[in-house]
Formats: C-alpha cells, structure tokens, sequence
C-alpha cells in the first residue's frame, strides 16, 4: 500500500525536533509556533495514513507489530497535542518528538503487509478495547517521559521539575481510566470470544499488573502524598510493566494474544 | 449501618487488631504488592503442566517445592486466594472508614471500590460454581454430554442437534431439543454464543471425521472411546464447542461498570484542581 502519507509525517515530525532544537538552544521562542504547527501538519498526515489503511484492509488497523507502533505513535501525537492546549507541555516537546520519530523509523524496517484479522477478532469490542489501551499507554508514555526529564533535572526544586512533577501525575490521572476501559473491555470481549471473561493469559496478567502498579502510584500520590523522586521512580516501574506488556509477552510467551 | 459495622469489629480484641491492620493503606498497598509478584511468578513459571514437562524443564527437587508451594498452579493456590481474600477484606474496611469521615465528597472512590469488590466476588463465585467443558457434534446428529476440564463426562437436561455447519463463515446452526420438542433453532457465531439455562456455547473448533483429542480435555484423546461415547459417523464434518456456565459473570459485569463509572468519576468530574494547587504551591 501507499506509504505517502507516513514519509511526510516522518519527514514533518523530523523537521518539528530541529525546530524545536533551534528553539531550546537559540532560545527564539517565535519558532516554537512554527515547530508546532508543522508536528500539527505531520499528525494530519499520520492520522490519514491510518485512515487510508483501515479503508484498504478493511479492519481496524491495530493487527500486529507494524499497525500497533504506528498507532501508538499516532496516539502519543494526539495526546500530546491536546495537552498542549491547555497544558505547558514545551519541555516534553523534544523528547517527545524524538521518540514518535523513532518509532516511526523502528515501524518502516518491519513488514508493513496486511495480514487478515482471524475470526475470533473480528468485533466492534476491538475498537474500543484497542483504541482505550493506546489512548491510555500514550498518556502513560507521556507520562513517564516526564518522569524521566524529572529525574534528569540538576535541581529538584526548579520550576521546570515541579512543572514537571506535576505534569507526569496529572498524565496518570488522565490515562487510568482508559487503561481501565480498556482492561474491562478486554475481558468482556475475551468472555464473548472464547467463553471466560479470566484465564490468567500472560497479556492479561501483565496488563493487570500494569494497572494495578498504577493503582498504587495513584494511592501512593493522592493519599500518603508521594511526589517527586519517589512517585518518579514508581511511574517509571509502572511504564516498564506497560512496555512489558505491550511488547514483552509477545516476543517471551505464547499466549490468546498473540496478535499483540 | 456502617457505624454499627464499625462498633461490630471493635467488639473483639483480636478482630478490631485484624481490622486496623487492615484498615490502613499501607496493608492494601503491601497486599496489594504481593498479588502483583505472585502473578507476575506465575508468566514467568510454566502453569499446569502435566508431571513430566515439568521433570524435562526442572530438576526433581525444585519441581518437589514448586509444586509443593503451589507454584505450578499459582493462581489456584490456596495462598492466592487467601491473599486476594485479605484484599477484599483490606479494601472493604479501607471503604468503610472512608465513608465514615466524609461519605459526600467520597462518592466516586465508594463507587470505584464497590466495583472491585463486586468483581473480586464474582470471581469467587465463578472459582466455586462455574463450570467449563467442551462437546463436538455431529453433524446431523444430537449431542447432550460434554467433557469437563477435570475430562469427567457431564449430562445435560437438553439435545442439541447439528442441523449444518459452515466452514466458511465458521459457523454451526444448532436446535435445541428438550423430550423431543424443539425450543430454540440459533446460529452460533465466533462471538456469537448460543446461550440456554445458564449454559453458553462458544464456536471453539471443528473437524471432519475421526477427532483425536484437544490441549486440555485430555479424556477426549482416546477416539475409541470417544467414537463409542459420541456416536461417531465416518465422513462428516464436526463441530467443537466450548460449554461454559458461569454465574459469576452478572457481579464481574456489575462490578466492572461500577469500577469505570468510579473512576471516570473521580478523575474526570471531581476537580483535582484544589488537590494541584496546594500541591503546586509547596
């Protein structure tokens, strides 16, 4: 299929880091706009390609490893573009960047062929299920980039880290109730599919695992007031139980998910 | 009520020590903690094997504590369940006593919990009367027995007949029959079960001919006696069905919507913004 549409995001959201480097480095905050109007245009064009690619393969375009990193890349952008709206999200614009350009890369060395969706996946419980989790893990990804630039600040008392801080949390606080969604509707589909609503599969386990680490970082943070380093290291542990999850048990396990 | 409840548990010496170890945080954070462990061990460590693939991937020694510590069936361990009951048990008390000091403002936390607790007894409930099996059917040919997982044969009070089964569309049209009457012609579907008297029946499988057996139903990989006990026909197409009854799915359902309306609730319509600002200030 035409892969058009992926090059000029590729291409756009290359452009948008060195824009943002020129940004950061000469300090010029005018070309920010320009960085971000163009990661804008880039998104348009990932947000067709996806579309393109729903409509030729006639099924959502969450099947296998190629589909998968596209869209989570795609949902890291839509994430991070409607954050910045109403967020300061400036400092996570580099980092963010960065990795949305080399997933993209990582995505064009796998087979891009469109395999068929096997009978037992075919619902609309697909979309909602797989489009909550890729919402959600995107935040969560977000998230833990924030968490990492924390942890990477000289002083964690500047402005920049508690902005920082805060930012990470406020994106668990969005991203726990997609991955709930998500994990619910897993489990309803997998009851509809293959008649237990729980059979302990590794994917399963291991995503709710990663909730349940959530779970405590959430606890942890709004009731026994764990912030900073602490609440840092904790999301971090709870993004590597997501990239775990994500990819992890598919290349360690044999398992129902084996679509990823 | 719930101050009732409260003065209840404080009746017993030993009990109220139970309760407020339980009632803190920190324990549901702890217990909460070894679940996460537990079924993490249990991705890592094969999960019901039969006797010798364990002997070919472990010493016998190491096999021997495996075994004898549960290991080899986490998830069905005594100790698990007694962990995920003490959660429970954690996570009631840790209600409670919310509800206790400000019930209005506590809403979406109460929902949210409510829900987990809803869940964690559906699957107690599913643990103790839920039943699993599988049937193959002939076509043209009635079917009332099914294999269970422990390969124990079990009877059911109706018929169901094979009227066709498509290959293409992987799908079988089935009647059901109770004292020769007809009381319900259906479709079964990937994703599309046939639902009766509590029993449902998930499109699993199909074949032509002999069947020889299949993972977990060990009792069906013997097709003498299977062809004996399912009135085998040579030259026909089958179909497998998983049978599941399951009572516990109503309180998972109930409690998964609770869990997502709680949490929807409480990060979505509750203003965090008095909690960040004075977080944001310090």
């Amino acid at each position: 299929m035409n892969i058009t549409y992926i090059n000029i995001a590729f291409a756009g959201y290359f452009l948008a880091i060195i824009i943002y480097f020129v940004t950061t480095a000469f300090k010029a905050q005018s070309f920010f706009r320009i960085a971000t109007i163009i990661f804008t245009i880039s998104f348009v064009s990932h947000t067709a390609y996806i579309f393109e690619r729903w409509f030729i393969a006639k099924r959502p375009p969450f099947v296998g490893m190629y589909e998968s990193i596209i869209f989570f890349s795609w949902a890291i952008c839509l994430v991070y573009l409607v954050m910045q709206r109403r967020k300061k999200a400036k400092p996570l614009s580099i980092p963010l960047s960065l990795s949305v350009v080399l997933m993209l890369g990582a995505a064009s060395l796998l087979d891009r062929s469109i395999k068929p969706l096997m009978p037992a996946l075919k619902s609309n419980w697909l979309v909602i299920h797989a489009t909550s989790y890729f919402i959600g893990y995107a935040g969560m990804a977000i998230s833990f980039l924030a968490s990492m630039r924390y942890l990477f600040q000289k002083s964690l008392n500047s402005p920049l880290a508690l902005d920082l801080d805060c930012l990470s949390f406020r994106l668990v606080t969005f991203s726990f109730p997609f991955l709930t969604i998500g994990l619910t509707t897993g489990s309803v589909w997998a009851k509809l599919a293959w008649g237990a609503y729980w059979s302990w599969d590794p994917k399963e386990t291991w995503a709710l695992i990663s909730w349940s680490v959530y779970a405590v970082y959430l606890h942890q943070r709004l009731l026994k007031n764990w912030q900073g380093k602490k609440a840092a290291y904790l999301n971090v542990v709870g993004f590597l139980c997501v990239l775990f999850t994500f990819f992890g048990v598919n290349y360690l396990f044999k398992g129902l998910h084996s679509y990823l | 009520m719930i101050i009732y409840a409260i003065s209840y548990l404080n009746m017993n010496k030993f009990v109220d020590k139970i309760a407020k170890w339980l009632s803190s945080i920190k324990t549901a954070v702890i217990i909460l903690s070894l679940v996460i462990l537990a079924s993490a061990s249990g991705t890592f460590i094969p999960q019901g094997l039969a006797d010798y693939e364990y002997m070919r991937r472990f010493n016998q020694p190491a096999y021997h504590l495996l075994r004898f510590f549960g290991f080899t069936d986490i998830y069905h361990s005594w100790w698990f369940i007694v962990l995920l009951i003490l959660l429970w048990c954690s996570i009631f008390i840790c209600t409670l006593k919310r509800l206790k000091f400000n019930p209005s403002t506590q809403l979406p936390t109460v929902i949210t919990h409510l829900g987990l607790l809803i869940i964690l007894a559906g699957a107690l409930v599913t643990r103790i009367l839920g039943e699993k099996g599988f049937m193959i059917i002939y076509e043209k040919h009635n079917q009332d027995t099914y294999i269970d997982t422990d390969n124990k044969f079990k009877t059911l009070n109706f018929k169901i007949y094979l009227d066709d089964f498509s290959l293409k569309d992987f799908r079988s049209k089935v009647v059901i029959h109770k004292q020769a009457q007809e009381i319900l012609r259906e479709t079964i579907e990937v994703n599309r079960p046939l639902s009766y008297q509590g029993y449902s029946f998930y499109q699993a499988s199909y074949g032509r001919d002999n069947f020889n057996g299949m993972g977990k139903y060990k009792a069906l990989s013997q097709p003498l006696k299977l062809a004996e006990s399912l009135g085998r026909r040579p030259v026909s197409w089958w179909t497998g069905l998983e049978v599941v009854r399951d009572p516990g799915v109503p309180f998972v359902w109930c409690g998964f919507i609770l869990l997502n309306l709680g949490i929807i609730l409480r990060f979505y319509f509750r203003p965090n913004a008095l909690y960040l600002k004075r977080y944001i200030d310090n």
